[in-house]
């Protein structure tokens, strides 16, 4: 009788072991591969090559939102007849000052949120917008403008962003 | 030796078992423990499904060092695509892993470019691409599939808008026409 447990143990317990040591070594190679972190994408639409002449807006009547960062600030651009007062518009953003300046050496993203709600406000339909900035501007601050200009789910601001070359 | 046995008693045996902690066993085996993993073969079991499952959900692996660091995002509906990967670190721009252009100071070298500095042209990127789209669209005929011509961009949070505009404008050039920025999720902002 003895002897017959041993045998059953013996059929349980031993054959388990080559599949623990595969297991784990499985799971360190797992654990290296795997991503914890969820990715996402925000599309954008290919660049405006458009190096130093601003647009043709005039005979347009769409409002053809443009925001420029420098490392002054924000700098807004729509079709003069949308203009509104506290817009720049200079031809020349260099030696313009910008429209939001930074705030405590960084951008003041939160004034940028509340002007593009002002404009949203005004130009309910529209949902494009053209996104440009300095060379050495970092991608960081272009996903955070790009979130801020995307607004929220309940309340979209400017989703579709293009991107433009430089400072026009 | 018949000496010796004539001297032992067993109250003597029994005094030197108990000080060297030895109980007399009897005769028949020993029976062996069994191993008692079936309990820690289950929790290995779970943890390998959920790895294997986090493995694969992705039809992009991304992989973040400190020459990758993405940048954070409050966008929380749009997941990572099966798309060609155009990822530039601090150090070089690679295509799908493969290293395609050295990068020095978060720019590229002006040998590398058609134009030279000012130019928006990296060569070695646009043959690397070129040569991918000539594949992906091989596949696309065989498949009656359109090919559609999207890029993932996987950047360094530090990477400059400049780099950023050169990379989409040779992309552009080997007929990428759709561009999606990578970024991590994360990001809180306080929109009203």
């Amino acid at each position: 009788m003895p002897k017959k447990r041993r045998k059953e143990q013996g059929f349980e317990g031993d054959p388990l072991i080559p599949i623990m040591n595969l297991v784990c070594m499985l799971i360190p190679l797992l654990l290296y591969g795997a991503i914890f972190v969820r990715y996402m994408t925000l599309d954008v639409n290919a660049p405006k090559i458009a190096q130093g002449q601003p647009q043709e807006q005039d005979e347009n009547k769409s409002l053809n939102l443009t925001v420029m960062i420098t490392d002054q600030g924000f700098h807004f651009k729509v079709n003069p007849i949308h203009r509104l007062p506290w817009m720049n518009m200079s031809t020349d953003t260099a030696s313009a000052g910008p429209d939001i300046p930074k705030k405590d050496d960084d951008w003041d993203f939160a004034e940028f949120n509340r002007k593009l709600k002002e404009i949203k406000d005004l130009h309910r339909e529209e949902v494009n917008i053209i996104l440009g900035a300095e060379d050495d501007i970092k991608f960081e601050v272009l996903i955070k403008a790009m979130d801020h200009s995307r607004g929220t789910p309940e309340s979209p601001l400017f989703p579709v962003v293009t991107l433009t070359r430089g400072v026009v | 030796m018949n000496d010796q046995q004539a001297n032992s008693n067993p109250v003597d045996d029994l005094w030197l078992q108990k000080k060297l902690g030895k109980k007399q066993k009897p005769d028949r085996e020993v029976e062996r423990p069994g191993l008692m993993i079936n309990s820690l073969m289950d929790a290995f079991t779970i943890i390998l499904c959920f790895l294997m499952k986090s493995f694969g959900a992705d039809p992009v692996q991304i992989r973040e060092s400190d020459e990758l660091t993405l940048p954070r995002t409050s966008e929380d509906t749009n997941g990572l695509e099966d798309a060609i990967v155009i990822a530039i670190s601090t150090k070089a721009i690679m295509v799908q892993d493969n290293k395609v252009a050295d990068l020095r100071d978060g720019a590229v070298d002006e040998s590398f470019k058609r134009d030279g500095m000012d130019g928006l042209l990296i060569n070695p990127l646009l043959d690397a691409l070129k040569e991918r789209v000539q594949h992906l669209k091989m596949l696309a005929a065989r498949t009656n599939n359109p090919f559609e011509g999207m890029a993932l961009v996987v950047a360094h949070k530090d990477t400059s808008f400049r780099l950023i505009t050169e990379v989409l404008y040779t992309a552009g050039q080997a007929e990428f026409v759709k561009f999606k920025f990578v970024a991590a999720e994360g990001a809180k902002y306080n929109l009203e």
